[in-house]
């Protein structure tokens, strides 16, 4: 038990210091203004003033912290991606995410459960098994199993899914896991505050100047910010902040979709997702089903609901478990997600000397929290890209470089 | 459920149709500071009003549409042959 | 001891049908109508569930929904909301998420160590030491979540109904009806829905002494029932406001999804509770929650009850329930503003009620777990205990505006009326009665009607303007109805029991907004999503950060208001399955079927060794002759003068050489050059083409054909014909001798060459012939009309009988296209393999002025980096290699398998590889078994059989 914890019991009005470091006011000028104060910004921030001494940052967000994706996303943490330059970008988020409590003093319930993508036909258990080989190789544990094993692992599935498209087979990744959304975003901004970093909410950017060198100020309705250093990290918004210093991206912004049950007593412990069925879920440490399908169809910055979603979703979801039928739905939501044409993201340096990307996080930003931070920071740091996110660069399309992901473009969760 | 009065169609739900993603033809000569890469992949993915071209599945018949992407009212649609 | 009133007038309950169910081991008699909460209430019993985290004794609060203190469980059921559920004959209900049984839940001692979980506990603790983070986890999993759930329950779905109407009104109130009725005579389609099994919401359980109501509430009902243009839906509550003007009602058999032009929204608002040290004890509940126990199921809350009024209405209320039966004790009046109640105080002294003015509610205290009494400071300062057994709060208002926010409007604090009120609402919504702010019986009507009339207008209607109601300059929500004290206990949040502290230590630690304190301490994020916790919580935060309750603002509120089961939303299943015009023969033939995307295929017949049977199939190819169901194939017929145009910018060739009455091989890039589709054109002239594609792309590649035809404004007509034409493909040496048995076609090399088509009369039925050679042999591929094409396979069959005629499948077509190193697009493609990769090169033409990919196809010729190739192992005979092995040069990747099987031919492994090709091609590849063995493979050239392509294009 915690000293933390009985520190509660016996001291009358007892609590901790304010988490988080928001002056109430913007200094004139700091060494780097990042955009965007949701699990990448915060997780960079805690990188420069942890990694490389520098911490005079101000971490900026139009709304709250986490406000954005980070608290909106389905919580998965995976490593079975198609490519080696993914598989070993991802590996090592996971390394992180497993010390991430500890480093961050902020439990962040990194739980792991296994992830089984199912395979309703043989052409995505193909694709499933070239996942599973690359991940081998890189002495990642993925394997694809068989519907016997698929059920001895989830008893609960209905193998045939109601008579077509019935599991074929699954891509196991055993290290899949899931962790506290918010709470990273917490933990990273505490770290970073307590180094000296300022947080400020509710301070949107508005423009974005640049002179002969490169990025000079940042404009935002409290005050003008001088600076050499810009990062983006507004997954939802990356085109219309790339925008202000005249850079083109690839990124068509999606609205992404969620909804949760009422909180159940546990039962599903792994986390299972179907390409074919256009869904996944996981249950969470509250007890809550968290479901969610494909993007939205059409390019959309908003975060409305829609009614397609979820009756969409259920009706897929019952195929595989019929027997939630009575179970219900409780809320639903929705982020924006930054698509790119070959699902991997956007990151490092530009052809704006100062101005760096952390972007392009589609369906994939969570997991990638921790590493992102890391190699961001790195990257600023040295001002030149991190060979670990090198095949991410912008300018990759440029020159039909695209990162292989594309190549087995499913549902990706 | 969103619906929309289409010409040939009348009231119809967009949740028929079909969004195209590359519906531009292709051009013949791409600009000077253009390269190839830079047309197939640049995107400008601002709340704005945009033409977008619709296929409606069951009539198979093609729409162009303004919407506007931020608030995603529907300006106008026509059927895309003239 | 009962606690059943005698017969109330309009009491919903029927005492003619008796229903006996079970409650916690305990039998429980009620009558129909009864919900489960009521039913063990008459029955004596108060204590109905246990609390999320501590485990504390709960009962009901609000008996609307508005709380979620009640949830069972039964054997197939779980969640269920007891307050509006009817019991099921013979049901055994139990409490949720208790540890032995409600009475005695193991897990109640959480709450004597509730000091130590403090809001946020788990983020601080349970990390170090790290290996010991699994054990907690699996221990605080199991003590979260609420009811179980069995997965041997039935599944079930409803269908969902689509409606239409021109104005919706959710909430058959006094507005609400007052609204719908005021169109009824219009042309106007109306549909009015209400939550509760009956229309008419406080007047059913507020006003029953007022005659005037009565008589408004019975006369506006019944002509909501005989307005021909009137639905009614009783039993629906709307479950969030959609775009596009979308509300789905969520009822007992089903959803209908109501699809509105103009929406008036007349929910009301949900009472409010008091904030004090032992606030949630059974016994303490809302004014309103007593008013419905004992108008709708004539139940008794308690037998001796204090009032708390924070308001005026409080007063009428509370005499009400006096009249009809209810013991009152006292009423304490919590008003912040002196001589705010004067009259009303004076009218419940005159009715025989005691009435104490008070400056705080301290605490509540228990006996065997139920209110025994309270703990107050009088005006005068002093302490006084009154004994009690029912605390009736009426503190104020929360309206129920989330489909109003959904819908677009706004919420501003209305500092006079202390609560919030839509502003800025969009046009084509309407706001009216207490979700307006409108709290007199007699404004809400003026108020109901003035909305509807609005929403009449809008659609065009010419009705007179009708001013809104003033709404009223006395606040009836009192301001701060929260008392802390220190040894705590004063519940904000029931479902997640969140305690006044808890709200404090999270702004302390910097959660100092709305959402961060929702987030952080999860007030508002339970089962009832903060319907009577998240105002207090606005509340308290302004009071922490010194601003008004308008600066704090509101969380998000979305979808749904009530949970909605997922049976319900799933609606019947639909799935699409497409036959060929053979799917009965195969059949008959022991088929083993595939799924591939809707269709079903053969994959191999017959019963046995999946391998023998294939091999037997190839050799009949290879040998003598094989018929294969090609119907899944998209078809696609072209006529026009722009048929070459259209053909010439959608696919990467040219079609110039291409001579009447032949076809030949094409294929289709996207733009940025990925290959999408390949398939066969034919031509019949310069304005009438034939041509085939992948069964799985059939429909996208029509759609990208009509979708050039139309930006171009080509004059050329498209015609989908995948699903009215069935084919086969006739496929061995002997083909041509079977096949020229029953046409009159001469099938001679010089009348039907290699790559020809002939339209021609088979087995009678006038079909397309064409001369293709995807499995490397003499073949015919047959098109003919879906309904006649059987009768071409029955002639061909009972024709090729005593030469050996096989049926084959997906498997052996597989196998025998491999030895001939033909690709599969999907498979020895992935989504980025542009032509060059797969020796594709030769029918790309970069020098057409337009075509889609071009200009990417131009550049990636320059920087071509992988390619397939051919391998071969002759070492292995049953192939340990799968599809998508990896290949291995110095421990890198250098590629991967897309195709491998065993070739009788060439009587070994064979394959193809995707591989990187930037250095130079190697000799041998190394192959990694999915065990992790290394195997050696040689590239070969292709194709691996018949290397001349004679077998196929002459003979």
């Amino acid at each position: 038990m915690s000293m933390r914890l009985l520190k509660y019991a016996f001291i009358e009005d007892y609590a901790e210091d304010n988490w988080f470091n928001t002056p109430s006011d913007l200094k004139p000028t700091y060494d780097v203004v990042i955009i965007g104060a949701g699990g990448h910004g915060l997780a960079c921030a805690h990188y420069l003033s942890q990694d490389h001494g520098i911490t005079n940052v101000a971490v900026l967000d139009s709304a709250y912290i986490g406000g954005g994706n980070t608290g909106r996303n389905t919580t998965i943490i995976r490593s079975n991606y198609l490519t080696p330059d993914g598989v070993k970008f991802y590996d090592q988020s996971i390394k992180l995410f497993k010390n991430l409590s500890c480093d961050l003093d902020t439990n962040i319930f990194f739980s792991e459960r296994g992830h089984f993508t199912l395979a309703h036909n043989t052409s995505t258990l193909r694709t499933a098994r070239w996942r599973a080989e690359v991940n081998k190789h890189l002495g990642i544990k993925s394997e694809v199993i068989n519907p016997d094993e698929v059920l001895r692992a989830c008893p609960e599935i209905q193998i045939d899914c109601g008579g077509s498209q019935a599991v074929e087979g699954a891509l196991y990744h055993e290290p899949g896991a899931v962790a506290r959304h918010d709470a990273v975003a917490w933990g990273y901004a505490k770290s970073a505050s307590a180094r000296g970093v300022e947080i400020h909410q509710h301070t949107p950017v508005i423009g974005i100047n640049t002179d002969s060198e490169g990025v000079s100020e940042v404009v935002t309705p409290r005050g003008v910010i001088k600076t050499r250093t810009v990062l983006s990290a507004v997954a939802g918004h990356t085109p219309s902040v790339s925008k202000m210093v005249g850079i083109k991206t690839p990124i068509e912004i999606f609205p992404l979709q969620a909804c949760v049950t009422e909180p159940i007593k546990p039962w599903l412990n792994t986390i299972i997702v179907s390409g074919s069925l256009h869904m996944y879920l996981s249950q969470s440490s509250r007890g809550e089903l968290v479901m969610g399908a494909a993007l939205d169809p059409m390019e959309l910055h908003s975060r409305r609901s829609t009614f397609e979603f979820v009756t969409g979703l259920c009706d897929q979801v019952l195929d595989l478990f019929p027997f939630l039928s009575g179970v219900k739905i409780n809320r639903q939501w929705a982020g924006m997600a930054d698509m790119t044409p070959d699902f991997a993201p956007i990151m490092g340096t530009t052809p704006v000397k100062g101005f760096f990307l952390d972007s392009g996080w589609g369906t994939w930003g969570f997991k990638a929290t921790p590493i992102s931070g890391k190699t961001m920071a790195r990257t600023i740091a040295a001002n030149s890209d991190d060979p670990l996110i090198r095949s991410f660069n912008l300018a990759r399309f440029k020159n039909f470089d695209l990162v292989g992901e594309k190549g087995a473009a499913a549902i990706g969760h | 459920m969103k619906f929309f009065e289409f010409p040939l169609l009348g009231l119809r739900a967009i949740s028929e149709f079909v969004p195209a993603h590359d519906a531009i033809l292709e051009p013949i000569n791409l600009t000077d500071n253009m390269s190839a890469g830079d047309w197939v992949y640049e995107r400008d993915s601002v709340p704005k009003i945009n033409t977008e071209f619709w296929f409606h599945t069951t009539s198979q018949i093609w729409f162009k549409v303004k919407r506007n992407t931020g608030t995603n009212q529907i300006y106008s649609a026509e059927v895309l042959r003239e | 001891m009962s606690k059943r009133l005698p017969p109330q007038h309009d009491e919903w309950i029927d005492r003619k049908v008796k229903i006996d169910f079970w409650f916690e081991g305990t039998k429980i008699s009620a009558y129909k109508g009864d919900v489960i909460s009521s039913a063990v209430i008459a029955n004596g019993q108060r204590i109905l569930a246990r609390s999320f985290k501590y485990h504390r004794r709960r009962s009901t609060v609000s008996m609307a929904n508005h709380d979620a203190n009640v949830i069972l469980e039964n054997s197939m059921e779980t969640n269920i909301r007891a307050d509006v559920t009817h019991p099921s004959a013979g049901t055994h209900y139990r409490a949720v998420n208790t540890f032995w049984g409600l009475k005695r839940d193991l897990a109640q001692v959480l709450n004597f160590f509730s000091a130590l979980l403090p809001v946020g506990f788990y983020y601080k603790a349970f990390y170090r030491p790290k290996f010991l983070f699994p054990l907690w986890e699996k221990l605080i999993r199991s003590m979260t979540g609420l009811g179980k759930v069995n997965s041997a329950a039935p599944s079930w779905r409803q269908a969902r109904k689509q409606l239409f109407c021109d104005v919706l009104v959710i909430g058959a109130g006094t507005s609400g009806i007052a609204a719908a009725e005021s169109l009824g005579k219009t042309k106007l389609k109306i549909i009015i829905a209400d939550e509760n099994d009956y229309f008419g919401g406080t007047l059913g359980y507020r006003h029953n002494n007022d005659q005037s109501a009565k008589k408004f509430k019975d006369t506006a009902i019944k002509n909501l029932n005989n307005f021909s243009s009137v639905s009614t839906f009783p039993m629906h509550y709307a479950a969030g406001f959609y775009e596009g003007g979308t509300v789905p009602l969520i009822g007992p058999d089903g959803i209908k999804e109501v699809h509105t032009k103009a929406l008036i929204i007349a929910t009301g608002s949900y009472e409010q509770p008091a904030v004090f040290r032992n606030n949630d004890a059974p016994g303490i509940m809302l004014l309103s929650a007593a008013e419905r126990l004992m108008s709708r199921y004539s139940v008794l809350p308690c037998e001796s009850a204090v009032v708390l009024a924070g308001n005026t209405e409080a007063y009428e209320r509370a005499i009400n329930l006096k009249n009809v039966g209810l013991c009152i004790v006292a009423i304490i009046d919590l008003s912040s503003v002196p001589d705010a109640h004067d009259a009303e105080i004076s009218n419940a002294r005159n009715a025989g009620i005691k009435v104490t003015k008070i400056i705080s509610i301290t605490e509540a205290s228990l006996h065997k777990g139920e209110l025994s009494g309270i703990t107050v400071v009088t005006e005068h300062n002093k302490i006084e205990n009154i004994l009690c057994d029912g605390l009736l709060m009426s503190v104020g208002w929360s309206p129920a505006s989330s489909l109003l926010v959904q819908a677009g409007a706004k919420l501003s604090y209305l500092p006079t009326l202390e609560q919030v009120i839509p502003v800025q609402i969009p046009v084509g919504t309407y706001a009216a009665g207490q979700v307006n702010g409108i709290y007199e019986f007699k404004s809400k009507i003026d108020d109901g009607i003035a909305a509807a009339y609005e929403a009449a207008q809008f659609l065009g209607c010419d009705l007179p303007v009708v001013t809104r109601p003033e709404r009223g300059r006395c606040a009836h929500s009192h301001p701060y109805p929260i008392t802390a004290h220190p040894k705590g206990k004063e519940f904000v949040d029931f479902d997640e029991d969140i305690q006044l502290n808890d709200l404090r230590t999270s702004w302390r630690e910097g959660f100092n907004s709305v959402e961060l304190m929702k987030r952080y301490s999860t007030i508002g994020m339970g089962p009832s999503q903060g319907k009577t916790s998240n105002m207090n919580g606005v509340r308290i935060l302004a009071h922490l950060n010194q601003q008004t309750p308008g600066a704090i603002g509101t969380t998000t509120p979305r979808p749904f208001t009530h949970p909605v089961a997922i049976g319900a939303l799933a609606g019947k299943r639909f799935r699409k399955y497409w036959r060929t015009p053979m799917h009965k023969c195969h059949q008959k033939m022991a088929a083993n079927f595939e799924e591939n995307g809707h269709w079903l295929r053969p994959m191999f017949y017959g019963k046995g060794s999946k391998q023998t049977l294939i091999e037997k199939e190839y050799a009949a190819v290879r040998t003598s002759v094989g018929i294969i169901d090609v119907a899944t194939l998209g078809k696609v017929e072209l006529f026009g003068p722009d048929c070459i145009k259209l053909l010439e910018y959608a696919y990467t060739c040219k079609f110039d050489k291409l001579r009447t009455d032949m076809t030949r091989y094409i294929f289709m890039v996207d733009g940025s050059g990925v290959l999408i589709d390949d398939g066969v054109a034919a031509r019949f002239s310069d304005d009438h083409f034939y041509i085939t594609t992948t069964s799985s792309n059939a429909h996208t590649v029509v759609k990208q054909l009509r979708l050039f035809a139309d930006l171009s404004s080509l004059n050329v007509v498209i015609v989908d014909r995948t699903r009215q034409v069935g084919a086969l493909n006739l496929a061995g040496p002997l083909s041509r001798k079977v096949l020229s048995t029953i046409t009159d076609q001469s099938l001679s090399e010089a009348d039907f060459p290699y790559l020809a088509i002939r339209e021609v009369r088979v087995a009678n039925v006038m079909a397309r012939v064409l001369r293709v050679g995807f499995v490397g042999e003499l073949a015919y591929e047959i098109h003919a009309p879906a309904n006649s094409v059987q009768a071409i396979w029955d002639a061909l069959t009972v024709a090729g009988e005593s030469l050996g005629i096989t049926p084959f499948g997906v498997e052996a077509q597989r196998l025998l296209r491999l030895e001939k190193g033909h690709i599969i697009l999907g498979q020895d493609t992935d989504g980025m393999t542009t032509p060059f990769e797969v020796n594709l090169g030769w029918g790309v033409d970069l020098s057409k002025e337009q075509s889609i990919g071009k200009n990417a196809l131009v550049q990636l010729k320059r920087q071509t980096k992988r390619l397939l190739v051919g391998f071969e192992c002759i070492k292995i005979g049953q192939s340990q290699i799968l599809e998508c092995n990896l290949i291995i040069r110095e421990g890198s990747i250098l590629g991967r398998v897309t195709s491998v099987a065993y070739s009788p031919h060439h009587k070994g492994i064979i394959g193809l590889a995707m591989i990187d090709s930037t250095a130079a091609l190697p000799e041998k590849i190394c192959i990694k078994t999915s065990k992790g063995n290394l195997i050696d493979a040689r590239i070969v050239s292709m194709p691996f059989y018949d290397p001349e392509n004679l077998r196929q294009s002459t003979h």
